[in-house]
């Protein structure tokens, strides 16, 4: 299995990945650091999950999603994102995302998401 | 829940708890020397600014673990990336507890005096505490 993990922190994405093994998930691992390089990087990697952030500086999350799927990509995806109010997990949902992870987050939390999900 | 000190310092030990696995202690707001301050605004039916400062130690600390490094392996690139995303996440929970719907900028992360608080601003509240020997404080500022 691949993922993309996309988020502007390098400490982040750091975590994203430490949180997926203990987790138990072992994947093959591609980073992006916004919505541009993650949608470059969807196309050149063919990822099977991405794992995005929402708040990210050239291209948001939900910027990168939306223009995922207006391309015809529907590969699986989901925000882990600091804010999460209703009104967010909505357009998300509204976009294509299959769940949202609010910040802070441990192993157990992607174990119960990400099962239904890979 | 609303938005006062109890949650601000509930707010800062949840994030630090998640990035580096301990929570801290309070402390006065106005002890330490800071080095570093991370910036984010929101903006929306409610307008504030969330204002994280923290000091060397507490900077290279955060950053040594969310990195898996030792002390002296951070670069500071680390340590603003690292103070920036703790601010973040703190900041989130922080707009979590405002009313209505709201935006929240990414974080601005630098020196006290390059990043420094907006003028005409009210303090709505703050918290600080002690990681280990570090110190870190977030104010909630919203315009006058």
């Amino acid at each position: 299995m691949k993922i993309l993990v996309v988020d502007d922190s390098r400490a982040m994405r750091m975590i994203v990945q430490r949180t997926l093994r203990q987790a138990g998930f072992d994947a093959t691992i591609v980073e992006a650091e916004n919505g541009q390089e993650a949608l470059d990087k969807t196309k050149s990697e063919k990822p099977d999950l991405i794992l995005s952030d929402w708040n990210m500086p050239v291209m948001s999350g939900i910027e990168f999603l939306n223009a995922l799927r207006g391309g015809g990509n529907n590969t699986k995806f989901g925000f882990v994102t600091s804010e999460s109010t209703p009104a967010m997990r909505a357009q998300a949902v509204g976009s294509g995302a299959a769940f949202l992870i609010s910040k802070p987050f441990n192993a157990d939390t992607f174990k119960d998401t990400l099962n239904g999900v890979v | 829940m609303q938005l006062n000190e109890t949650a601000l310092h509930e707010a800062v030990n949840t994030t630090l708890d998640a990035l580096v696995g301990s929570a801290g202690e309070a402390v006065d707001p106005t002890t330490p020397n800071w080095a570093m301050r991370a910036l984010i605004e929101i903006s929306g039916d409610f307008d504030a600014v969330v204002s994280a400062t923290c000091d060397e130690h507490f900077a290279r600390s955060l950053a040594a673990a969310m990195f898996g490094l030792e002390l002296d392996e951070t670069s500071d690139d680390d340590v603003r990336d690292a103070f920036g995303e703790f601010t973040n996440i703190a900041g989130g929970m922080v707009k979590s507890l405002l009313p209505g719907t709201c935006r929240m900028s990414v974080p601005s992360v630098g020196d006290p005096t390059g990043v420094g608080e907006p003028s005409a601003v009210a303090l709505l509240c703050e918290a600080a505490v002690e990681h280990e020997g570090g110190h870190v404080g977030v104010r909630v500022l919203s315009p006058t």
